[in-house]
Parts: structure tokens; sequence; C-alpha cells
């Protein structure tokens, strides 16, 4: 059974008896890029502060990295923990080298460690120009350089492509996919965007107005999508009879079907007379799945 | 000592030190504008250089630990770091650093310019030389006041991160601190700035018929440096309670 670097347990956080995030069991394994997924608001960054105890749950518990956060380990937990919350931080006034130095001595790191974080995100020629200076794809690199700085196990980033530029987003995306072989780091990171999960993540965590309505790997997500055959024929409303179908938008929907029964049916179809047009296999989108899960429709 | 260390690196180019300067020398020229007033050699030339003490710090000081409490509370909200910060050292450690740090500048600023004064009372010649220890218990008796004001302005700075609230406090005790001295103890007594009359062994008295104004010293009052510090250890501990159960 694979190992699970965090794990809630009914998580919640209510604001003025509004349950903003209910019963929350997220489940991340070791190694992951795990895609914490959800439309604006749903409750993602409220997660991951309450993992990180910014936020104190209502009720339910967290334990990262295999230990029962409190309030007593917590630091002691955390200390293998980087994070990259909301906005990235960035002291205006000093340079990154200084930026990284505050975090790298409240870690207890060595020097060294700086140079490092600050090649792996690119920012190793920045020598004495101010933060402040820092165009908004640096500021998301210095913010990353801070999370990854003494290469700890685990890595939270909260939506860290925000206002970030093609290019930035591109390159953020390749480093944070490229954590878990390089650095043997895990990663949650949140998006309300589907594309961007399912270009850096091999596990999606779907989350809904507080609620997780669908967890487990990208490719246990895309196998939920629902495959159906689409005819066009020569006579819709005989062919329509003869498979079941449905018609939409000018094709006949059939159940998804084998080969073998594909060819069936079209050998049937030509022998009463019906010329097939074309036959395609559809399939949903995962774009549809994540409406689906988030609007609380069935599949 | 490493959380210290780390906001005096956090303020890193937000010229503290200049600031810290700054307010020393500029109560010191206040101070001897007065003293130039004062005869050559003159009997109770320091007694009356301190007597002046009360209100000049109660405005300067007042403003300065307003500054400087607010600045180390901005840097952190300015750089969106109290979220990473927090993750990584217990609030009330940060809490406490800020304090600290905030101590720090107001003894150097404090010993600046009871040195300055010292130095101006020799110049002048003043006969009624102060000890060291008197000069001491000068200086103690004004960082008291000053840090009470920056504990209750870092709780303000680090509850808004707009800093105009906390400026504007730190405005507001400054009046009020030099409104108060000319109000009876009981008064003086509400307001955090109003203690640098309180504390002040020196008094002035103003003869109405002579209209001349002597000063005169009083035995330290021990009981307003109690509540002083009862004052103070209230507002840190209310805030730095509040701090710890802030959610970011």
């Amino acid at each position: 059974m694979t190992e699970l670097t965090i794990a809630t347990h009914a998580l919640t956080k209510s604001y003025s008896g509004t349950r903003v995030v209910d019963s929350i069991e997220l489940r991340v394994p070791e190694g992951a890029v795990y895609g914490f997924l959800g439309p604006n608001g749903a409750g993602k960054s409220t997660t991951m502060k309450m993992i990180l105890g910014l936020v104190h749950p209502s009720s339910g518990e967290v334990d990262v990295l295999g230990e029962h956060m409190g309030r007593k380990n917590r630091l002691e937990v955390l200390a293998h923990v980087g994070s990259l919350i909301e906005n990235p931080s960035c002291y205006r006034h000093l340079t990154a080298r200084e930026n990284l130095d505050i975090i790298r001595r409240l870690k207890g790191l060595p020097v060294s460690s700086i140079d490092e974080a600050l090649e792996t995100v690119g920012l190793a020629d920045t020598g004495k120009k101010l933060a402040g200076q820092f165009s908004l794809g640096m500021k998301q690199r210095l913010g990353l350089a801070a999370a990854l700085l003494g290469n700890p196990k685990l890595v939270l980033l909260d939506e860290p492509t925000n206002g970030l530029d093609p290019e930035g987003i591109h390159e953020m995306r390749a480093l944070v996919r490229m954590l878990p072989q390089t650095h043997g780091t895990t990663v949650l990171v949140s998006s309300h965007l589907l594309s961007e999960v399912e270009q850096m993540a091999d596990h999606v965590g779907i989350i809904s107005r507080g609620q997780m309505v669908w967890q487990g790997s990208l490719k246990e997500l895309r196998a939920c999508a629902k495959r159906q055959l689409a005819f066009r024929t020569t006579d819709d409303q005989r062919a329509s009879m003869l498979l079941g179908a449905t018609k939409q938008d000018g094709w006949l929907l059939a159940p998804f079907a084998d080969d073998v029964t594909v060819a069936r049916l079209s050998l049937a179809l030509a022998r009463a007379g019906i010329g097939v047009v074309r036959i395609e296999e559809r399939s949903e989108s995962i774009e549809d799945l994540f409406l689906a899960f988030t609007e609380g429709r069935s599949l | 000592m490493c959380a210290l260390m780390l906001e005096f690196a956090k303020l890193r180019r937000r010229n503290v030190w200049l600031i810290c300067f700054g307010t020393a020398a500029l109560c010191l020229i206040w101070m001897a504008s007065s003293a130039a007033r004062t005869a050559q050699g003159s009997s109770d030339g320091t007694t009356s250089l301190l007597s002046m003490a009360p209100i000049v710090n109660s405005i300067v000081l007042t403003l300065f630990a307003a500054v400087i409490s607010s600045q180390a509370c901005e840097t952190d909200h300015e750089a969106q770091a109290l979220k990473e910060l927090l993750c990584l050292q217990r609030p009330a450690t940060l809490f406490a650093a800020k304090l600290v740090c905030s101590l720090t500048l107001i003894t150097i600023t404090v010993a600046l310019e009871t040195g300055g004064l010292a130095i101006l009372a020799a110049y002048k010649g003043f006969t009624d030389q102060l000890s060291v220890v008197e000069f001491a218990a000068f200086a103690i008796c004004q960082i008291g006041p000053t840090f009470t004001v920056a504990a209750v302005v870092q709780a303000v700075a680090l509850r808004w991160e707009n800093q105009f609230v906390s400026l504007a406090l730190g405005l507001a005790l400054s009046l009020a601190g030099l409104f108060s001295l000319f109000f009876p103890p009981v008064i003086q007594r509400l307001v955090p700035s109003g203690y640098f009359g309180l504390l002040s062994c020196v008094r002035m008295s103003w003869d109405a018929a002579t209209h001349v104004t002597s000063s005169y010293t009083v035995p330290f009052t021990w009981g307003d440096a109690v509540l002083l510090v009862a004052i103070c250890a209230t507002v840190i501990a209310v805030s730095s309670v509040w701090f710890s159960r802030k959610e970011l």
C-alpha cells in the first residue's frame, strides 16, 4: 500500500455557521504531484492553510508525513514542508539571496542551500537586484525557491501559476512536474484550471463547495469518462431503432462497444439497407467530468 | 537571539538607524536650544535640562516608538511573509522578537540622547552634574514609556495591515502625552506617554509673582513605575495571545 504524505480526517472549517470546508478526506500519496482542483472559493486555500496550521480546523484531524499534526509538534513537522500559499512572500527591499537567507536561518540550513534553491528556479544570476524590481514571474519563482529551500519532503503550492505569463506558466509547470523525480518531493498543488492540473499532476482531488467530490489518480479519472459510439447513416430513424441509439446534434449515439460488436452492427445496418456514412468513438472529456463533479451531476 | 537577528535582517535598507540617530539628534537640538538660554556654569542647569525632557520625549520618542514598531510589522505585512514565517516559528517568538527589536532601537536612541545631554551639561559647565547612576535612571525612565507605546502600537500594527492606523495611534498618543502633562497625575496615568512626566524626578514650578520658572527634584515615584510595568505587561500579554490565535 502506498504511504500517504498527507491524510486528513473529516477536516472541517466553519465561519459563522457556514461550512467552507466540509469533512474533507484528503489522501496525498508519497512522491505524487497531487492536483487539488476546484472552482474559486471551493475551499482549496482554507484546506491547505489548515494542513499548515495557519487556520485552526473547526473539527477533524491532519496527518502530515506520517505524523499527527498538533500544536506541540507542528513546527517540527513543518520543518520538512515547504509552502507557497496565495502570494509569494518577498521582502521588496532585499535581494533574492537575502530573502532566502531569512528562511534558511529559520530552517537552520547551510548557506549552500540558497544557491541550490536559486539554481533550481533559475534565479541564480539576480545578484544585487532587489526583489522589488523583480517581475511577477521572478517573484513567484523566488516564492517557490523559498518553498524548496532545504529540499523538503512535501511542498504545498497554492495556485502557483497565478498572474504568470504563458512562458512563466510553462516553466512553473515543468518545475513542479520534475520535483518528485529530482528531489523526491511530494507536491500538493491547487488550481482552478483543469488543464493545468492535467499537465502537472498524476493524482487529482476535486473539491466543490467545501466537499471532496472525487479523488484518485488521473488515470482513474480518465477511466470515469463515459464512452459512446456516434453513427451517421442514410436512415437515422430506422437505424436508431436497430442500434437502440438516441439522436443528438445529427448523430445517433449508442453505448460504447468493442470492435467485433461494431462490425456486427455495421453489417446489420447494411443488411437492413441502411448506409453507414460515418462511425466515431466519442469520449467524455475530463472537463465534462470536472463540470459534472462540481455541479453535482451524475456521470 | 536568532529571531531578533532576523528582525534586524528584515529591516535592512529600511533606514532604522537613521531614524534612531535623527530622533536622538532632534531631542538634543530641542533641549540644547533651551540650554542655550541658561547661563554658563549655572548651578541648576542640568536639572533645568532634564525638566524639559518629559515635554520633548512625550512628543518625539512617542512618535519614534510608533514609527519603528509600525515599520517592524509593516515589513512582514508588505512582504506577505507572515504565512511563511509562522510555518517556521511560533507566533509568540515572532511577536517577542519584534518587541525586543523595538526595545533595542529605543534603548540605543535613549542612550544617545542621555549621552548627548551629559555632554551638553558638561560643555555648558553646569555645576549640578549628575552621576552615571542618575543618568542611567533617567534613561530607564524614558525607555519605560517609550517601550509601552511601542507595545501598544505593535498590537495595532500586527492587527491591521494598513499602517496608517498604527501611525495615527502613535500621533494621537504623542499629543495625548503632551497635553496630559498639563493635567493632574490621575489623567497622566491613563496615557502611556503621560508617564514621561510621572517618572521624571525633576519638576518645574512657576512663580506667578516673580514670573520665574524654577526646577526642583522629587523622589522617584515607584508606584507609577509599577503601574507602567503592569500596563505594559498587560498590553504585551493580551496582544501576544491574540496574535498567537490569529488565523492567516
